[in-house]
């Protein structure tokens, strides 16, 4: 079942998009459950309890606590990253600092039908392609990670560390093995010890990438060209003329 | 000292016996060989071929009758280089590359003599077999013409700089001289010395050769670089100049509608001023903006280059999610859109599909920017640049090129997909803070 949290301040706009994506479930024949939020600390706190969201279209100025300060708690503090943002604003300028919350899109006001089916349809194929595991074995059991808990993997001498977000996992392997298995554009190789996950990067840089927890993982001059690669690679599927 | 003037050639023989004929066969060939060499060098267009066959013609009989009649080493040495100095006169060049041609021309070809006359001398051929090797030998000579015919990229008729000239003149010359070393048998230490100096100095040369071909490449490099200031300068330009027109006709409406409001306060007609001020009004809303990112420098120039493509016939559809702020240098994204954008246009031009998509994303410090258009019939593709299907090639070899090197600077990369009939662009740039970017202004 795929969940879309709707957040905005103002009920008429929220009832508005309920409606869209609700023909919009009808006519592809989706399992979407659709919850509507009309503060941003309403939805921090059904959150905190707890509670998941595959897609959140979230209002950006709303009185008290704006979309930004929301998003930011959800990819810094509840360390979400599978959460899709998608930004709802009356202006079409954005600043640096929504840019930081890792958004998957943005909306302009008035929402077009259009533009909405569009994120949504992007958020649905972003999630089936994440919702494979990684399978890997210790001694004689075969054990299995959501590919979107893992945040990288380590190559230590022989053995392999799996960083999730919960905690760290290890096996017997090789790094280019774990590669070829994992197959997809998910995973970049950046370090002869590092495959790391895309979702949790925050900030990508010629020569060293910033992962959502801060830590700085080097990108060696060597894997530089095939970083550059993934990148575009993983950005042309998006859009067509 | 070896006997120059008194050594004799091995090639003594009698002019009509069958070893005679073949030998003027190979003088025949070599000279024909000799014609080539001179057309790496020359231009041979403006010279009549009757000329040019009669000069070779008598180069050919001189040579001859000198080889028989005298067959002393220095004569038929002295003799082939003045006469192929006299034939470079043939052609309309500068004086320095005829001497360079003449010298370049003669040490393969002594080289080659020599070469021959050595194995000749060890294997101890009577006439008959010598003539073949001879004309072996001619033809190791006629593969390093062609070699070299293929080889050349520039056009070897050029001013040399004077520091140049003696490199480049020595080399054959040594040559000549360290094949007759190596090749005459009379040969003593010294002269072995003199040329084991030789071949030391040429290695000097190379060194020297080689770091004057870097220099080159920095020029080159150089020029390049002016040349893509030089269009976005022009570029910038040419939208200063439009907004300056546009401030141009604002300021002369103002007087008007001044002039127009002040009489109708003057006479207080209040509904007719407000009227008459709603109109203003309606009139500075409708300046055509296809963007506003917040980020000034993208708007001006997004704006100026749809509104180009637009009125190309072009129908533009754009996506744009970027801060208001870009760590990229506003000079370097003018190359890239406006390259971009005229690349499109340009595609467009000859299909029917005139849809142009632009998109500029921001996603984890990486700047992502995405151009799609038609474009009908085969592009050439030449050493990774694409040329234009209209005439003028270099140029648009130039603009893609441009934004090569201005992606480059962001360590970025740029990847072109053309499928379909689809042209598609993707670039990445960092958009990191800090970078050692080295601005170009």
């Amino acid at each position: 079942m795929f969940r879309i949290a709707v957040c905005d301040d103002e009920p008429t706009i929220v009832a508005d998009m309920e409606r869209m994506l609700t023909r919009f479930k009808e006519k592809h024949k989706l399992d979407l459950e659709i919850v509507a939020f009309l503060s941003g600390e309403e939805l921090c706190k059904t959150l905190e309890s707890g509670e998941a969201f595959h897609l959140l279209y979230l209002d950006v100025c709303m009185k008290l606590m704006d979309g930004i300060e929301a998003s930011r708690k959800i990819r810094e503090e509840y360390m979400d990253e599978s959460l899709q943002i998608v930004y709802v604003s009356s202006s079409k300028s954005h600043t640096m600092q929504m840019f930081e919350n890792r958004p998957m899109n943005f909306l302009p006001k008035p929402v077009a039908e259009e533009a909405l089916e569009r994120t949504l349809l992007k958020a649905l194929s972003l999630w089936e392609r994440n919702q494979s595991d990684f399978e890997f074995q210790i001694g004689k059991r075969q054990y299995r990670v959501k590919i979107n808990e893992i945040m990288y993997f380590e190559s230590d001498n022989k053995k392999i560390l799996i960083h999730t977000i919960v905690n760290t996992l290890e096996f017997y392997g090789k790094l280019s093995l774990v590669e070829k298995q994992l197959g997809g554009n998910h995973f970049v190789w950046i370090h002869k010890s590092f495959l790391v996950n895309y979702m949790y990067i925050r900030e990508a840089m010629y020569d060293e990438i910033i992962l959502s927890t801060g830590l700085r993982l080097p990108i060696t001059q060597t894997f530089r060209k095939g970083v550059r690669d993934f990148m575009v690679q993983r950005r042309k599927g998006d859009l067509h003329v | 000292m070896f006997d120059l003037f008194t050594l004799h050639g091995p090639f003594s023989t009698e002019l009509l016996s069958p070893a005679g004929t073949l030998f003027i066969l190979n003088n025949l060939f070599r000279i024909y060989v000799a014609y080539r060499f001179v057309g790496i060098f020359f231009d041979r267009s403006g010279v009549s071929k009757t000329r040019e066959m009669v000069a070779f013609f008598l180069y050919f009989l001189i040579n001859s009758t000198t080889y028989l009649a005298f067959n002393i080493l220095i004569v038929t040495m002295l003799t082939n280089i003045f006469s192929i100095f006299v034939i470079t006169f043939l052609y309309k060049s500068r004086l320095s590359t005829k001497v360079l041609a003449t010298l370049l021309i003669y040490a393969p070809a002594l080289c080659v003599e020599i070469l021959v006359y050595i194995f000749l001398l060890s294997l101890d051929f009577d006439g008959d077999m010598a003539n073949l090797v001879l004309i072996i030998g001619s033809l190791i000579l006629l593969l390093v013409v062609m070699l070299l015919e293929r080889a050349k990229a520039t056009s070897l008729d050029r001013e040399i700089k004077s520091k140049s000239w003696l490199p480049l003149m020595f080399i054959p010359v040594a040559s000549v001289f360290i094949s007759l070393v190596l090749g005459m048998p009379l040969t003593s230490f010294n002269w072995v010395v003199v040329a084991l100096l030789f071949l030391l100095s040429i290695n000097f040369i190379a060194f020297y050769l080689y770091d004057a071909l870097g220099r080159y490449y920095v020029e080159e490099n150089e020029k390049q670089l002016l040349i893509q200031q030089n269009e976005a300068y022009s570029r910038q330009f040419e939208l200063i100049q439009q907004s300056q027109q546009s401030i141009r006709m604002i300021r002369h409406d103002m007087k008007n509608h001044m002039m127009t409001m002040n009489s109708l306060v003057a006479i207080g007609d209040r509904q007719e001023l407000f009227e008459y001020m709603k109109k203003i009004n309606a009139n500075i809303e409708t300046e055509t903006v296809h963007v506003d990112t917040g980020n000034h420098y993208v708007d001006s120039i997004l704006n100026y280059k749809i509104e180009e493509a637009i009125r190309s016939g072009a129908q533009v559809k754009v996506e744009i999610h970027i801060p208001d702020k870009l760590n990229i240098q506003a000079f370097d994204l003018n190359v890239i859109i406006g390259n971009l954008f005229d690349n499109a246009i340009e595609g467009c031009k000859e299909v029917e599909d005139k849809r142009i998509r632009f998109d500029m994303v921001l996603d984890r410090s990486m700047l992502f920017i995405k151009v799609q258009n038609h474009y009908d019939g085969p592009l050439n593709r030449q050493k990774g640049e694409f040329l234009s299907t209209k005439g003028n090639e270099k140029l648009r070899g130039i603009g893609l090129r441009s934004v090569q090197s201005a992606v480059s600077i962001y360590d970025g990369t740029m990847d072109v997909e053309t499928k379909n009939g689809v042209f598609d662009v993707t670039i990445l740039l960092y958009n990191q803070a800090n970078s050692n970017v080295h601005s170009n202004l």
